[in-house]
């Protein structure tokens, strides 16, 4: 499956991030321009959404950290969104599970914004 | 043998806190069956033979790893990813990606471990039924020789599972003081967990020097993090094990 990144607005201060396919340096060069533009222009949380995502490297979870970083001078949060095995073990392997919170659905998600604790590493 | 290295393995769940005592920590079965077939991005093959025609771009080393790692072959992505911040040292995803797989990798060996020593106890410890082999009966019923080459082999594995494990804390142990060293102050504030991962995989290691140093600096940046207490409780307990033993 090809990149594809989307973002959509959720509520004053809140957007969804949506990923699709492959993230990574090679297959979507673009992800690591355009996801931080897009972080800096949400004033406060954001929902990164890996539900249809099959792979992300180790740049791209760089790109993401960054993220978290610029959003905390906002007192805001990033989170993501998946229920895939293969995608949450990637945030395992890094430790970034405990930088991230991750949610099983975007319902989930959507319910726990504002009212989640971010887990601090 | 069998004894000494089941203590061997014990201590080392103990005293390293092999496994990771502190919440969070588990790693779990994060190598298998990671990442998934894929027919778009540069492949393993392709990176191979990239690294051949230029093995002096580290560009190849890095694709090589990812390409693994969309594999699900985490421990093969290990060595290219190695090469690779070799010549980039100040790739800070690289290293931080790097010492995540060698954390992964201690953590397989554990298993690995944990399997070989439950299947030792099973043919030492459960064996009590057996007729004994010193007894006529025994020699010509009991089964000694087969457990004894059984064991011998499992013995040989639960000593390759803890050098294992050895190896790849030591190893994460250089990677995430590199990523500390690469780190500039100004993000160390940002970044608490290099400091956590360093502390961890260092004690694991025995390097108990380097993992108070880790989590005291951990415990400045992030004193109201989620694991600070669990690594309050732990200080006291490593700076006791870096005390020299009274004599008796």
């Amino acid at each position: 499956m090809n990149f594809d990144i989307n973002t959509e607005q959720l509520g004053d201060s809140a957007y969804v991030i949506s990923l699709a396919g492959e993230v990574d340096l090679y297959t979507a060069p673009e992800s690591k321009q355009q996801l931080p533009q897009v972080i800096d222009q949400v004033a406060k949380d954001v929902l990164v959404d890996c539900s249809n995502t099959t792979f992300i490297d180790s740049t791209t979870l760089g790109v993401l950290v960054g993220g978290v970083k610029r959003l905390r001078t906002n007192e805001g949060q990033l989170s993501l969104v998946s229920s895939d095995r293969n995608i949450t073990k990637i945030f395992e392997i890094t430790g970034l599970d405990r930088v991230f919170t991750i949610y099983g659905s975007r319902d989930e998600a959507v319910a726990g914004l504002g009212s989640a604790t971010q887990p601090s590493a | 043998m069998f004894v000494f290295l089941a203590v061997v393995f014990a201590l080392g769940y103990v005293i390293f806190n092999v496994g990771g005592s502190i919440p969070g920590t588990g790693l779990g079965d994060v190598l298998q069956g990671l990442g998934q077939q894929s027919s778009s991005g540069p492949s393993v093959g392709n990176s191979q033979d990239k690294i051949k025609d230029h093995p002096n771009d580290p560009t190849g080393y890095l694709q090589l790893a990812t390409a693994l790692q969309r594999e699900g072959r985490n421990s093969e992505a290990i060595q290219p990813l190695e090469r690779y911040v070799q010549m980039k040292p100040s790739d800070r995803d690289a290293l931080r990606q790097l010492g995540g797989l060698h954390l992964a990798q201690a953590r397989v060996y554990q298993e690995q471990g944990a399997v070989a020593q439950a299947q030792l106890t099973e043919i030492t410890g459960g064996d009590v039924l057996a007729p004994s082999t010193q007894s006529p009966f025994g020699q010509e019923f009991g089964n000694g020789q087969i457990s004894s080459l059984e064991s011998n082999k499992l013995n040989q594995q639960l000593n390759q599972a803890y050098l294992g494990i050895q190896q790849e804390y030591k190893d994460a142990t250089r990677v995430f003081e590199k990523l500390v060293a690469v780190t500039p102050d100004e993000l160390e504030a940002d970044e608490p967990l290099i400091f956590l991962q360093l502390g961890q995989a260092a004690q694991s290691a025995g390097e108990l020097k380097k993992a108070i140093a880790a989590y005291e600096r951990y415990l400045v940046i992030a004193p109201d993090s989620a694991s600070a207490p669990a690594v309050k409780a732990q200080l006291p307990q490593l700076r006791a094990a870096l005390k020299p033993a009274k004599k008796g």
